[in-house]
């Protein structure tokens, strides 16, 4: 497959990923992120010349898929809440949404 | 075992033991420094309260004849990422800055265990990113050598307290590099575990395959018995593990005959000449204690930098995604049309430039299209780079080479080239991708320059033992 360059139209919109990631971005700070975002990238993008054939698949799959049984621990719900900045009633309270 | 040097956090915690010393006063004098000292270097975030009577307790027990632990009396500054109950933990981040952990993190109650002092929060780069400590919502630490100078990061904090003697020891975390990289700054000693060797419930995660907690000392028997105090196997962490090897406090030989010592060669291209000298020295010092040295390649180190950061900030997308405003994490106190204003506009002003750009290429990386050209790669790269350390660990007893490959820089220097900053930690990242041990310490007292010495999975006696050795020929500490 012919690879894409990153400068080449590939990168979405810095716009857009802002939003993926649930960062609400100004104008300026776009203007300043992207150029150093494209530069990272850039550089990220040597990876792609590894040979991944001499990589085994289980070295890989392993690594994807290290996990174990989780611990289970509970708090007091009186504690949690106190970390809370607004409550009613026994539950965090959200902002009122237009 | 060699002489205990004096003054050393071991020769305090004995002499306090031994009540030939007061608790009271020793952290009295520790407080007293902090005070005169913090205006110009900003280690800490915040200072521990109510220090001074649990020290009174401390001499109280001494009096009273109680066995006391490891790290009896002694001052320990905690990096500002790892829980502590009932003291804010902000990991430097205005996102934090309410937040009151509920419990302990497993080091803290470990070293409380052992009868250490928690003295406070030190400063650091922001949830860990960077290798300055000038990416902080509280402003940036200055290297105790010279305050015009960045103390590396992001566990700089921690490595300036312990450095000006603002604690006696302290714990930083160690993503990629965040403690070795200060301790060679600030020409101390600190060390990377193997991952799983030390818990990590209760470090506020930034990148969780990569990242373990360390200890800081100003020498080598310092930093051990930290560690010491801290390593063992715990339930609460998932990937905690159950191996464990011997004491590492206790005797070894005194020459390094026998030792195989490997150079890394792609470590040691591209370093600035005046480091690359004083490793070449330190490495003839290793040699006139009784050990061999050869040249290697580990060839999979060329693609090492990429595969770390495409993975830490992979992590990290996903691992700060729950600071939200309301679940976790600051408020911004607007509240518009729909939730995903909501979040946006609390995690926008939550969040510092450095963590922002990482959590948008984090989401880059992962998503459909990019996610087998960047994630997958990544993480095939660092298959390839554990095989290669695992296959020269096989040849030779430890591998070394400098922590970093240039001096401390000015503050501010490089601080809008992102890149520039990533390319600092060439030398660090392939330890935390093959999840080995490592020991930064000084070639030479008060020379910002570290000796890296890796060791093989559970390898952390061997290379403390080889660091301890040159320790003691160039007299160190």
């Amino acid at each position: 497959m012919k690879k894409k360059s990153i400068r080449k139209n590939s990168l979405p919109n810095i716009a857009a990923l802002a939003d993926l990631a649930k960062i609400a971005l100004t104008q300026s700070e776009m203007k300043r992120f992207q150029p150093q975002i494209l530069e990272v990238l850039e550089y990220f993008e040597r990876i792609a010349d590894l040979d991944s054939d001499t990589t085994s698949d289980n070295e890989v799959s392993k690594l994807l898929q290290e996990t174990r049984d989780d611990t289970q621990f509970q708090f007091a719900s009186s504690t949690i809440m106190k970390l809370a900045k607004s409550k009613k009633d026994g539950f965090v309270k959200g902002p009122r949404i237009a | 075992m060699q002489n205990r040097r004096k003054n050393s956090a071991y020769d305090i915690a004995s002499k306090i033991r031994n009540g030939e010393e007061s608790c009271e006063e020793h952290i009295s004098k520790i407080l007293e420094n902090i005070k005169q000292k913090e205006p110009t270097f900003h280690a800490y975030i915040r200072i521990a309260e109510n220090t001074v009577d649990a020290a009174r307790r401390i001499d109280q027990r001494v009096r009273n004849g109680e066995k006391l632990g490891k790290l009896c009396g002694l001052g320990i500054a905690i990096k500002d990422n790892i829980s502590t109950k009932g003291l804010q933990t902000t990991c430097a981040s205005r996102m934090l800055l309410d937040y009151v952990p509920p419990y302990d993190a497993t080091v803290v109650d470990l070293i409380q265990k052992e009868d250490g002092i928690i003295l406070g929060k030190t400063n650091m780069d922001e949830f860990g990113m960077g290798s300055t400590t000038e990416f902080s919502f509280f402003g940036p630490t200055k290297n105790p050598l010279d305050p015009a100078l960045v103390p590396g990061g992001s566990s700089g904090g921690s490595a300036a307290a312990v450095s000006l003697f603002e604690a006696d020891l302290a714990l930083g975390s160690d993503t990629g590099g965040s403690v070795r990289c200060p301790a060679s700054f600030c020409s101390i000693v600190g060390l990377k575990p193997t991952y799983g060797r030390v818990s990590r419930y209760g470090l506020i995660s930034y990148a969780s395959s990569l990242e373990q907690i360390g200890p800081l000392g100003r020498n080598v028997d310092d930093c051990a018995l930290l560690f010491d105090s801290i390593e063992c196997y715990d339930k609460m962490d998932s990937t905690s593990l159950r191996e464990r090897t011997k004491d590492n406090q206790t005797s070894s030989p005194s020459d390094l005959t026998g030792v195989r010592i490997g150079v890394i060669k792609e470590f040691m291209n591209g370093t600035a000449d005046k480091v690359s000298r004083a490793i070449y020295d330190a490495i003839s010092v290793l040699e006139s204690l009784g050990a061999t040295s050869e040249e290697v390649s580990l060839p999979s180190l060329s693609l090492a930098l990429s595969s770390y950061y495409i993975i830490a900030m992979s992590e990290a997308s996903s691992n700060l995604a729950r600071y939200d405003g309301l679940r976790y994490g600051h408020e911004s106190g607007f509240s518009g049309e729909d939730w995903q204003h909501f979040y946006s506009n609390n995690r926008a002003h939550g969040f510092g430039d450095e963590v922002k750009k990482r959590l948008i290429i984090g989401t880059f990386v992962l998503i459909a299209g990019y996610y087998e050209r960047f994630y997958l790669k990544a993480q095939q790269a660092r298959s390839k780079v554990r095989h290669d350390f695992n296959h020269q660990l096989k040849n030779f007893d430890v591998l070394v080479g400098p922590t970093m490959p240039l001096l401390p820089f000015r503050q501010g220097e490089k601080i809008t080239d992102p890149l520039a900053l990533y390319l600092c930690d060439i030398d660090t990242v392939p330890a935390n991708l093959a999840g080995i041990p490592s020991i930064s310490i000084p070639v030479k007292a008060g020379v910002p320059i570290g000796l890296q010495i890796l060791g093989p999975v559970l390898g952390e006696e061997k290379i403390i033992h080889v660091a301890r050795l040159y320790e003691g020929a160039t007299s160190l500490g």
